[in-house]
């Protein structure tokens, strides 16, 4: 069986990564913050925008085909 | 010495990935090194040494997939682990038939990593732990710097004591490298002249016309160019011990002067008239099969029945593979401090090279071979690829278990030596195989390889 992937055009795989580094520092600095630090609140909606625009990749990616 | 970071290979054709990895990989304790990928990182693999790497699956030039197949194939002890921003269960499945430990889609799940990291760092400690047990099992099973824990050792270690405080005579007998001198030693050492020398000298390096004056001297004008009356060993070693290695390759006529002295304890110096008497502990020893050095007439029979009151037979290190792991230790860990490296463990497939190598040259040949590995190696785990290329051999072909024994390409090695001549090379020094090598210009290694390789032996 041929992966999904494959047949994937290569900008929504270059969008994919980079909604991924968004995400992944986000959660970097969530690790990094105390439990109380107020920037936490900030990060986590840059996460949750980031997570949100990932989640829509694989409607655009049948809508393509 | 601190345990150095383990370190962790990234791959990723997108910068953003490898900064974030590395950020996250540091923090966990880990020396990082960052690539983009593509070609020239296959030719640098090997010389990168990491123990864990982490990457993409989906690149340029060279893919994941690839690039997993040419780590699991050049170092099959790192661990790979595999991202990809698009999961599929039959990509997974491939990937982890190809060895990966683990395959994560992004955005990493960093408490996955964070597990799968320190599995990583416990496997290598894992490795060091059980280096050091055996390391200080070969200690403790250390005898006059042999290294035995299994029964035909320790039988010989009692043995060794028992005789020592005794034994006048004695002949050592085993394949070479199995650790003759070492028990000349011990014998020495344990016995009434242990304050005394021991000299200790090799019948083969004798030119046959000057050994009969290096064992037992000569006055002065006995030959052309004795200018001055010269002691030989035999006196040198008066009230001490002296070794002679390689008896079996002792001319006839030096022989029976050698059992003349002996027997009556006296020496005579080459173009003396009268002799003199020494007290020597003479302890012998041959590689050669003496009993049929004496059937074929190179021996003198009651030479041999003079030095074989005593005889102690070493054991090859096949026959004894048990004690393989204790004197792995053992070497890793002198060459290891010698060298100022760093290694404190040997991979899963490097141990199992070793337990099933034929070891024809014994216990020499493996201490040779460790301190090979050891001046290759940079990283903290002596790897397979590592002890493949100490033992000589080349890689195995791809699709090969790397456990299949690694015979080495002969026509690499030596061209020019094909089983004509080695039959009558063998022929010719009545199949001694030191001194057939000799005369064909190889080495004694490469000589049992090609016999091996011939189904000569």
């Amino acid at each position: 069986m041929t992966p999904i992937e494959d047949h994937e055009p290569p900008q929504l795989h270059q969008l994919k990564n980079h909604l991924s580094i968004v995400v992944g520092f986000c959660d970097l600095l969530l690790g990094d913050l105390p439990l109380d630090d107020p920037k936490r609140v900030d990060l986590q909606e840059i996460r949750k925008a980031g997570q949100a625009a990932l989640d829509l990749i694989p409607d655009i990616a049948s809508r393509m085909r | 010495m601190g345990d150095p970071a383990p370190r962790l290979l990234v791959v990723d054709d997108e910068p953003g990935i490898l900064t974030l990895v590395q950020r996250f990989a540091e923090a966990e304790g880990f020396e990082v090194i960052l690539r983009p990928g593509g070609y020239h990182l296959l030719e640098e693999l090997s010389g990168l040494n990491p123990d864990a790497a982490v990457i993409d699956r989906n690149m340029p030039e060279v893919g994941g997939l690839e690039l997993l197949k040419a780590i699991r194939e050049s170092d099959p002890g790192c661990q790979v682990i595999l991202m990809t921003a698009e999961a599929t269960v039959e990509s997974a499945i491939e990937a982890v038939k190809l060895g990966a430990l683990d395959y994560l889609s992004k955005p990493l799940d960093f408490d996955r990593l964070r597990e799968l990291l320190g599995g990583v760092r416990y496997g290598i400690a894992r490795r060091q732990r059980l280096l050091a047990a055996d390391t200080e099992l070969a200690h403790r099973f250390e005898f006059y710097g042999m290294v035995g824990r299994g029964p035909v050792m320790q039988e010989l270690f009692d043995l060794i004591r028992r005789l020592a405080p005794h034994a006048r005579t004695a002949l050592i007998t085993g394949e070479t490298g199995t650790g003759k001198e070492l028990v000349a030693r011990a014998l020495h050492k344990l016995g009434p002249r242990k304050d005394r020398k021991f000299i200790a000298f090799n019948c083969s390096a004798l030119v046959e016309t000057l050994a009969e004056s290096e064992l037992f001297g000569h006055v002065r004008g006995a030959f052309t160019g004795a200018i001055e009356s010269k002691a030989g060993l035999f006196e040198q070693s008066d009230g001490a011990t002296l070794f002679l290695d390689e008896i079996g390759e002792l001319p006839l006529p030096i022989q029976a002067k050698l059992l003349r002295v002996i027997e009556y304890g006296e020496v005579q110096r080459v173009g003396a008239t009268d002799s003199r008497k020494v007290d020597v502990r003479l302890i012998a020893a041959t590689n050669r099969r003496l009993p049929q050095e004496v059937a074929a007439g190179r021996f003198r029979q009651d030479l041999y029945y003079r030095l074989n009151v005593v005889e102690i037979a070493l054991a090859a290190l096949r026959e004894r593979r048990d004690d393989i792991p204790y004197l792995t230790a053992a070497f890793v860990q002198e060459f290891s401090s010698r060298f100022q490296k760093r290694v404190s463990g040997l991979s899963p497939g490097a141990e199992r090279l070793l337990n099933n190598a034929p070891w024809t040259g014994n216990i020499r040949e493996l201490r040779n071979v460790i301190e090979r590995a050891c001046m290759l190696s940079d990283g903290r785990i002596l790897s397979e690829r590592e002890v493949l290329a100490a033992l000589g051999g080349t890689r195995p072909a791809a699709g090969t278990a790397p456990t299949e024994s690694a015979s080495p390409e002969l026509d690499e090695i030596m061209p020019e030596v094909d089983r004509n001549a080695i039959e009558q090379a063998l022929q010719q020094v009545g199949g001694n195989r030191s001194a057939a090598a000799r005369k064909l210009g190889i080495s004694r290694r490469a000589l049992y390889r090609r016999l091996d390789a011939f189904g000569l032996r």
